[in-house]
């Protein structure tokens, strides 16, 4: 998709730490999913008179992961604030954030994620991370916040931790922002910092200009297709605003998943309104070199630098590497396979292609593939030494995902093999000449209509036949019957 | 901007309207205040000084990443005060028509 008129994209994309035990201030179970509402609370992220807030140090370790695997600066003291607003989903009219603005600073800032879109790389800018408390779930009975009289809340989440990522304005499209996200993601998943499959704990508020006008804040989208989807309806939108010379109001709007618009939001606030102050209750607490260091010596290997490894290590291109890098159990898959095969270009090929098709198909979940590294090897060993056709080998695919089918069992047993006797493929071919003779009188004078005789062995064959021997045994037969 | 301004513009931060008599008497401790504060103006190069977050000058504590059961005996009673429906918290509409 193409879009003539200049767009400017700049994502908030908040994640919960689900790698965490415990919320952010109160030593709380985080593990809210299965729970019944409001039964995972405490005085504190309540927000309760007298109740203190404390940090939960693995909170500060993960936010400072992220810092480092964005490239971001990171700020030597933690400063908690206060952000005040008034809206049902935070019980003491506050939010524990931290502010970017006069006398304070965020946990990190001035960052960068590297992309590829076409081909061609790209940076978009990280502005800021900010460690911070998720405020509660607004549940909307009739689904919608649209058609609903009143809302119900579940405090649940209140004080769950949560890393707001922002960028600065660098997103021209929304398929950028599709593959921006999708990297981010993929880094914050080698991290080992959040699920982002759990439901609510990846949500994204974008702003968008069109044409240089006002900047729209769209929130509460929920899903990387989702943020696709909110961000060309709102491009269209104000595109036909404009087109009819009106122009378009700042304001802030709501992504209605259900009937997939957006509708405006009664917040208007500006930043002077929340009030921000350092929050009394939280002392600063120092960063110090040494403590970074030590967390950056935990750090696996990053996205990045796994696309560099496997372009040397395999000799693969950069876009096969970073299709199998992003889907970082694919690429496990594909390291462990790559110890008993080393034919790494087929490898990477079939299992981006055929094998990544199929998942997707069936909309497995990586973690419920079937399919083993030995698998994979085997399938692609039966195929070099020539006992297996291609056709064959996709054909096998499916059951290898879904059901983790031992290729070299299900082939003996059901003699699934390629055709490659010569003489019974002969014997075949035979068949075919005498049951179509015009057909070979017609690949007779034109050699290119000899693909109508090799598509009727592989059709009598059940695609066993081994096509090179085919067409050889098929010029043969034409020419010795001339 | 001018100080009755401020006024108005301080009841629309805090949600709150004050009557004449009230307005008056706020103004005048406002006042005092910024009278006060007037005397920051006074301190130069104030880069050289850190800022400061806490009035205590303390190193903020932090702790280990594990559940506690005192949290969960204090459950029950923190619920007291809400109008429950199917155990969610019952709250007003957020969207103008």
């Amino acid at each position: 998709m193409s879009f003539e008129i200049p767009v400017k994209i700049g994502l908030e994309i908040h994640v919960q730490i689900t790698a965490l035990k415990t919320k952010l201030f109160c030593a709380t179970k985080a593990d809210y999913r299965s729970e019944e509402p409001n039964t995972l609370l405490c005085p504190t992220c309540l927000g309760l008179p007298g109740a203190l807030p404390k940090v939960n140090k693995k909170a500060i370790e993960y936010a400072i992961m992220v810092a480092k695997a964005l490239n971001c600066r990171i700020a030597p003291k933690l400063i908690f604030c206060r952000k005040h607003y008034f809206y049902p989903d935070m019980v003491k009219n506050y939010q524990i954030s931290q502010y970017d603005g006069p006398g304070s600073t965020p946990i990190a800032s001035n960052g960068f994620v590297r992309i590829i879109v076409d081909g061609k790389p790209k940076i978009v800018r990280i502005r800021r991370i900010n460690l911070e408390e998720d405020p509660g779930r607004i549940h909307y009975p009739t689904g919608s916040l649209l058609t609903s009289k009143y809302s119900l809340v579940d405090y649940n989440r209140s004080g769950i931790a949560l890393l707001e990522i922002v960028t600065e304005p660098d997103i021209e499209s929304p398929r950028e922002a599709r593959i921006f996200l999708e990297k981010l993601i993929a880094i914050l998943e080698y991290l080992g910092v959040t699920d982002t499959r759990l439901e609510g704990a990846f949500r994204v508020d974008a702003n968008i200009s069109v044409a240089d006008q006002a900047r729209v804040e769209i929130k509460n989208i929920g899903s990387i297709k989702d943020v696709e989807r909110a961000l060309t309806y709102e491009i269209l939108r104000q595109k036909s605003i404009i087109q009819k010379g009106g122009t378009v109001s700042r304001e802030t709007r709501h992504w209605d998943s259900s009937s997939k618009v957006t509708v405006p939001l009664r917040i208007k606030e500006f930043e002077e309104d929340y009030r921000y102050f350092p929050d009394p209750d939280l002392p600063p607490i120092t960063i110090s070199k040494e403590w970074i260091e030590e967390i950056e010596k935990r750090m696996p290997e990053l996205p990045d630098a796994r696309i560099e490894r496997f372009v040397k290590q395999y000799g693969l291109d950069e876009y096969r590497a970073q299709v199998l890098v992003l889907n970082k159990w694919l690429a496990d898959l594909f390291e462990e396979a790559a110890k008993e095969y080393n034919n790494y270009k087929s490898l990477a090929d079939w299992l981006i292609t055929d094998f990544l098709r199929w998942v997707k198909e069936f909309n497995v979940d990586p973690s419920r593939v079937k399919a083993t590294p030995k698998h994979i090897v085997k399938l692609l060993k039966l195929l070099d030494e020539g006992l297996i056709s291609v056709r064959m080998a996709k054909e096998l695919m499916p059951k290898i995902v879904l059901e983790g089918v031992d290729v070299e069992s299900f082939v003996k047993q059901h003699g699934f093999s390629k055709l490659s006797d010569e003489s019974e493929l002969r014997r075949v071919v035979e068949e075919v000449f005498r049951e179509y003779p015009r057909a070979v009188e017609d690949a007779r004078r034109n050699p290119k209509a000899i693909n109508f005789l090799v598509g009727a062995v592989m059709k009598k064959t059940k695609g066993r036949a081994d096509p090179q021997l085919t067409i050889r045994i098929i010029r043969e037969l034409l020419q010795s019957q001339q | 901007m001018q100080r009755e301004d401020l006024i108005s513009y301080l009841e629309r931060l805090v949600l709150v309207r004050f009557t004449e008599s009230e307005r008056k008497r706020i103004m005048e401790e406002i006042n005092k205040i910024l009278d006060f504060f007037k005397s920051l103006d006074e301190i130069k190069e104030l880069d050289n000084y850190e800022p400061l977050f806490h009035v205590h000058d303390i190193e903020g504590p932090t702790r280990e990443d594990e559940p506690s059961h005192e949290v969960e005996l204090q459950r029950s009673d923190v619920m007291l005060n809400a109008v429950l429906e199917k155990g969610y918290v019952k709250a007003p509409r957020t969207i103008e028509e």
